[in-house]
């Protein structure tokens, strides 16, 4: 009898352990959403969508593979997609994000399907970069146009050390006890100018205040000052959501080289800036969304699609374009 | 005398701690194995694992003049020789002999005083064994069965005090992820056992064995070198593979372990690139020759890897 108690207690941990382990989606696949080319300096002058090279060497460099998610597809397509990948990320840029442009809609979309699946249960982590940042300011705010919120900054083309907000750090996801990040990257992430800047936008405590329902979604991380001393926010994830913005480039140290501007290519740098991407992988690790066949996976890969240089042209190395659908 | 001595004190703080921070790395392309004819080609995951650690690429095509070569050499800060399935000895194509003649350059810089390092995985690390045992055939060669297989690296004594794992900025954990998960994929029918070394003076003395592993049949072979003397590095298996390859049916770990404890080695070895100061004098030059000129083709249905660089013959 103690026997078989035995054997079914064994077989439960099996199961616990087997669970435990399979638990982890392994093979994680992000969606970057593009953008249109209206404003990003075309080789070709003409419009289309695109996405800079390094926000995909971004996530892949951390075992995911990248899916493209045109901002101009409709919403059954967005829906198929966001039920295939495992995370998303919204890029840096320039538009003017507003209500009634297809960026903004389709933008708020696919964030809504994010905040409905965590609520669900479905544990679907979102990441945006500058602009991306901004615009998930502008929708926990649930404002419809990004220049009712954004501040002015003295922020292009600069690198700086981040002011880490401690007791914040403490207790997120990005930087806590279980977070895996080492204590040297955090020391050299607050002692040397490892961020890079590229933005005469931003948001900061005083724009908080403004909107508190922004201060209720979010924590804030870290901060920074501008040229003229002004303090504008630099790392904020959501308190109940996986969701993380940087007003920085954390792809730029790594993958673009254009040799004017202030970008930090130490091997300091390298290690710090690869700690976002190895988290966002990891955090995309936790959820089973799937494309329905290996047909459709592939189909929809990055790797159907080439990059083109653009180091001349818009000063990102390399720069992948499509028609608008 | 003592004037002396001051000169030299900014000049050796100068010389230690310059480390440039755009280093770019030439990788050899192969024959295409399918088409000789047609040129070569370059496995992009490659490509990848070096772009990631800070570092830009550029293909150094292995059917080109002895004069390209030389010049490629002296504008670039390291050298890879990938896996692959090419003729590794006399007889075939210019891979080999190429090959040859850009690590004769190696040497020859590292002797003067100018440190140049390079990279082998795979095919690379059985190439380098062939250079530095001086017997120019297959002969320090093994077979193995060691085909599609992940292992845990089994540590040899000493490791920890080499170049590639005392490194000061290196992450502690990796040595875990290496050694106690299925974290390296091995994809290789031939090898290099540790009895070889004993009987071979040559690669003795010139590599140090960091670990080793065992085949499906419990046949030892060699899976880390690095050179005594040289900044020379090589792996049997392959690194770039948890990180960027994803044909379905290997036997490869993605695991968070598994791509932490690989990004170890394009780490490593950009940071012994940051160590000279070769470089293209001509930017026109230097930036028509970066691989992000080149189009990468989707492959992974017909050679397993997910991105493959093709080139025309030179």
């Amino acid at each position: 009898m103690a026997f078989r108690a035995g054997v079914v207690v064994l077989f439960a941990l099996v199961c616990i352990l087997t669970f435990a382990t399979s638990a982890n989606n392994n093979r994680p696949i992000i969606g970057v959403l593009t953008q249109p080319t209206s404003v990003k300096y075309h080789p070709n002058n003409i419009e289309q969508q695109y996405i800079t090279a390094s926000y995909i060497k971004f996530v892949e460099m951390s075992g995911a593979r990248a899916v493209h998610i045109p901002f101009d597809a409709p919403k059954e397509e967005l829906k198929r997609l966001f039920n295939g990948v495992n995370g998303l990320l919204y890029t840096g840029g320039m538009l003017d994000m507003k209500n009634g442009t297809q960026y903004f809609d389709n933008g708020l979309y696919l964030y809504s399907l994010a905040l409905e699946a965590n609520a669900k249960g479905d544990y679907f982590p979102i990441w945006g970069t500058c602009q991306g940042f901004q615009l998930f300011h502008v929708f926990a705010a649930e404002l419809l146009d990004e220049n009712i919120m954004m501040e002015h900054f003295d922020s292009w083309d600069i690198s700086y050390p981040l002011v880490f907000d401690v007791a914040n750090t403490k207790r997120s996801r990005m930087f806590g006890p279980d977070s895996g990040v080492t204590d040297a990257i955090l020391h050299d992430f607050a002692t040397r100018p490892l961020t890079m800047n590229f933005h005469h936008l931003g948001v900061s405590r005083e724009t908080y205040k403004k909107y508190p329902a922004a201060d209720a979604f979010f924590r804030i991380l870290s901060t920074n000052k501008d040229r003229q001393g002004k303090e504008f926010i630099s790392i904020v994830e959501a308190k109940n959501y996986p969701i993380y913005g940087v007003q920085f480039h954390p792809e730029w140290p790594l993958f673009e080289w254009d040799s004017s501007s202030d970008v930090n290519h130490s091997q300091e740098s390298i290690r710090a800036n690869s700690y976002f991407s190895s988290f966002f992988v990891n955090e995309c690790r936790k959820n089973n969304h799937k494309f329905r066949t290996i047909k459709e996976e592939r189909e929809a890969l990055i790797y159907n699609y080439s990059p083109v240089s653009t180091e001349l042209t818009a000063g990102d190395v390399q720069t992948y374009y499509w028609d608008l659908l | 005398m003592l004037q002396n001595a001051l000169l030299l004190v900014p000049l050796l703080v100068l010389v230690c701690c310059s480390q440039q921070n755009r280093p770019i790395i030439g990788i050899m392309t192969q024959p295409r194995e399918d088409h000789p004819e047609y040129g070569s080609y370059l496995v992009a995951s490659y490509v990848k694992l070096f772009e990631s650690a800070g570092a830009r690429v550029i293909p150094i095509h292995f059917d080109s003049t002895k004069e390209e070569l030389l010049h490629i050499f002296n504008s670039i800060n390291g050298l890879v020789f990938p896996g692959g399935g090419s003729f590794i000895d006399y007889g075939h194509d210019l891979f080999f002999p190429n090959s040859m003649y850009l690590y004769n350059l190696t040497i020859e810089a590292n002797d003067k005083g100018d440190y140049f390092p390079v990279w082998g995985t795979c095919l690379g690390f059985e190439m380098l064994h062939i250079f530095a045992s001086e017997i120019f055939d297959r002969t320090v060669l093994s077979s193995y069965d060691a085909w599609d297989i992940s292992y845990p690296l089994v540590w040899s004594q000493g490791h920890k005090e080499s170049k590639m794992f005392s490194g000061l900025l290196q992450d502690h954990r990796v040595f875990d992820d290496l050694s106690k998960y299925n974290s390296t994929m091995n994809y290789h029918k031939f090898g290099v056992s540790p009895e070889t070394y004993k009987t071979n003076t040559k690669l003795n003395e010139y590599f140090k064995i960091l670990a080793t592993n065992s085949d499906r049949q419990g046949k030892e072979f060699i899976s880390i070198v690095e050179s005594k003397k040289y900044p020379i590095y090589a792996v049997q298996f392959h690194p770039e593979w948890p990180i960027f390859e994803w044909e379905e049916s290997a036997n490869v770990a993605h695991f968070q372990e598994a791509v932490r404890g690989n990004s170890h080695f394009g780490r490593f070895f950009v940071n012994e690139c940051r160590k000279n100061n070769h470089q293209f004098a001509d930017k026109h030059d230097e930036r028509r020759r970066l691989i992000y000129n080149y189009k990468a083709d989707f492959t992974v249905t017909t050679t397993g890897d997910v991105q493959t660089y093709y080139f025309p013959k030179k």
